[in-house]
């Protein structure tokens, strides 16, 4: 047992920040999440295939096929709040933007990666989401959170994570692709090397959708000296001209 | 006159034996600024609403008069988190069951109170006002 | 011997003269510096005394309330430890503001009078400290808290790096820490300042800086101290000293649970506008 740490231990500092090549460790042998991530694209804006529109770039889908099962209400309600996403958008209130908008709000945000849990800290008004990898089991329901609780395990060099708990109040885009407080979320992280971390999540809610259905993305770690965290506290920038 | 007078003891007693903190319920406002601690209220009604958010939850109740009429009150309780911890969900709130709320009405006249307790029908008396701003029932030291 | 590997274990990402010294451990037992290790302080940890109504009466729950229920009013003592007579050392102009703020709490007609805590706006980083309980993380390169009431963060690196350049400014100002002995020193600089110190109106500029001391007396205990420093607004620096505890200790399996805040914020309004009525009604 102690010789797998020793290597584990010598090898890892060696790969760490040297190359994208070798994927960092954790003394236990799992792949280390740690670090500052962002999402680039425009997922934020419409997670779907989407020509350019004033103030959207033009860009191409995270969902997988392309096609989000919507049943027929479902449909028409998704393209009532398109129309309506001036106003209707929950993040032009700066809410929370549940998950996984959270993920590819184009903000950063940082993972600190300890043995029983990994804790996601977002730029995005001060977000937080705790991945619980010490075997607990979700707390009992209904529970109405924003950004849902998570409970993450190993595959392999995959963390599954199961997320439920979630509101009705957020959109996974600006273009109104919305879901129901049935919402149930499996992401899957796994590091592609060092500094890419390939992001998959698949999408169930009984009552909004005719089946399961997934988004993939990558994230990109920030390099840069000194890189940090900012803030984004967008409910108060009408606000602080009350507090000069 | 007479009334508040008689009440004041027992508002003071309930107030330092309802002292407790659930820890992490620090209001978010000043109580003050929006309920009268002089206006305590006992109301019995029954359950349309609840809104199961935070900082504050909020129960809306329609309340009968000796009259007849009925007046839908708004209840402002602590943070749901303070209420999961302690094992309630908000299916433990269908609509149409009978609450006790006693708490202080809202200064500006509407039917509002700010709750410092609330009895379910299986009578467990829930601890619902929001310490540390004021309201009575604040940590006293 | 077993500490030493833990600490490797926990520490893993070790300086090169270290692994050297890891790889020497095989063969020969050479032990590292147990002196130079942090406590280990993760975990909850709370103020004694909790409560950010008022700096100077800290336990103080209300202008008049428990006079009005005829509760006699205890008085804690000032977080404040220096200067001597427990007061804010402001400037006359400051001092005047933040009575006129004071005054207006509980009848806010403008919305100045409403504290930014209660719009759901971040704390900064010395009232966060006293209003909830707060979670420390631990690592090597960094210490994080997350405060339990709306949940902002601090992320402290160790490292030594620079503090970012002054034109950024953060409701939670921007940290920079490293340990002496048992005591983390965080260095706070980059304060937006557009929160309160208080509910009674306390406050600073955007000059402010902060040197916080985290002292670990043992596994459970810890005390906080603050000297805050803004020569735009007091005279001089002055100290908070507060004894915090490790909360849930006999609950370990105790979670940080969603705090949203602004999302259901639903008083504010409220308040401003009673306080409209109030002050028409006495006209």
């Amino acid at each position: 047992m102690r010789w797998h740490w020793l290597v584990a231990i010598t090898l890892a500092p060696v790969a760490l920040g040297q190359s994208s090549g070798t994927i960092p460790r954790t003394p236990e042998g799992k792949p280390d999440l740690s670090g500052i991530w962002q999402a680039f694209g425009t997922a934020n804006f419409d997670i779907q295939d989407h020509q350019a529109r004033n103030g959207v770039p033009a860009g191409q889908g995270i969902v997988e096929g392309d096609e989000i099962p919507y049943q027929p209400w479902a449909l028409a309600q998704k393209v009532k709040n398109f129309a309506n996403r001036a106003t209707a958008d929950p993040e032009t209130k700066c809410d929370l933007p549940g998950v996984p908008r959270i993920t590819y709000s184009g903000l950063p945000f940082q993972i600190f990666q300890a043995a029983d849990k990994l804790t996601l800290l977002y730029e995005y008004a001060h977000a937080n989401r705790y991945i619980y990898t010490n075997g607990t089991p979700h707390p009992r329901g209904p529970i109405d959170w924003w950004l849902g609780d998570s409970r993450g395990k190993w595959e392999g060099d995959t963390l599954v994570v199961d997320v439920v708990h979630f509101n009705d109040q957020t959109w996974f885009d600006q273009a109104g692709d919305f879901h129901s407080d049935q919402l149930h979320l499996v992401e899957r992280y796994s590091l592609l090397d060092a500094d890419h971390l390939k992001y998959r999540v698949t999408v169930e809610d009984p009552k909004v959708f005719t089946r399961p259905w997934n988004m993939s993305l990558i994230l990109y770690r920030r390099r840069e000296k000194n890189f940090q965290l900012l803030e984004y506290e967008c409910y108060g920038f009408d606000l602080e001209k009350y507090y000069p | 006159m007479g009334l508040r007078t008689t009440l004041k003891p027992a508002i003071a007693a309930a107030a330092i034996i309802a002292a407790l903190s659930t820890g992490t319920a620090y209001a978010h406002h000043a109580f003050a600024a929006e309920y009268d601690a002089l206006k305590p209220v006992t109301l019995k009604g029954t359950l349309t609403k609840l809104d199961w958010i935070n900082p504050h939850a909020w129960l809306f109740i329609d309340v009968k008069d000796d009259s007849g009429k009925v007046t839908n009150w708004a209840i402002e309780f602590g943070s749901p988190n303070a209420l999961l911890r302690r094992g309630l969900r908000r299916t433990d709130f269908p609509n149409g069951i009978e609450v006790v709320v006693n708490g202080y009405r809202a200064k500006n006249g509407t039917p509002t109170v700010n709750a410092r307790s609330v009895k379910l029908p299986d009578g467990r008396d829930l601890f619902a006002g929001s310490s540390g701003t004021g309201a009575p029932g604040a940590p006293l030291e | 011997m077993g500490s030493i590997w833990k600490n490797i274990i926990r520490n893993w990402q070790v300086q090169p003269p270290a692994l050297a010294a890891i790889a020497g451990l095989a063969i020969a037992a050479v032990p590292a510096h147990a002196a130079d290790t942090p406590p280990h302080i993760e975990g909850f940890w709370q103020a004694v005394v909790e409560g950010t109504y008022s700096l100077t009466e800290p336990s103080r729950g209300g202008i008049g309330l428990q006079d009005a229920l005829g509760i006699p009013r205890k008085h804690n003592a000032s977080r404040i430890v220096d200067p001597a007579d427990g007061q804010i050392p402001y400037q006359p102009w400051a001092r005047e503001k933040q009575r006129y703020i004071e005054a207006h709490i509980n009848e806010p007609t403008k919305p100045e009078f409403i504290d930014p805590q209660a719009r759901c706006l971040p704390d900064g980083p010395v009232r966060a400290t006293f209003w909830s309980a707060f979670q420390i993380l631990q690592f090597p390169q960094y210490v994080v808290i997350e405060y339990e009431s709306n949940h902002p963060y601090r992320i402290i690196p160790l490292d030594g790096r620079p503090h970012l350049g002054q034109n950024i400014k953060l409701w939670m100002g921007d940290s920079r820490g490293h340990w002496e002995g048992n005591t983390l020193v965080v260095d706070v600089s980059n304060n937006n300042s557009k929160s309160r110190l208080s509910n009674v109106g306390d406050f600073a500029s955007d000059k402010l800086h902060i040197v916080e001391r985290y002292t670990f007396s043992d596994a459970n205990h810890m005390k906080y101290e603050a000297v805050l420093d803004d020569p735009a607004v007091y005279t001089r620096p002055w100290k908070i000293a507060a004894d915090m505890v490790r909360k849930h200790v006999k609950d370990p399996g105790y979670e940080q649970w969603e705090e949203a805040c602004h999302e259901g914020e639903r008083n504010v309004a409220d308040s401003l506008n009673t306080a409209a009525k109030q002050e028409s009604s006495e006209k």
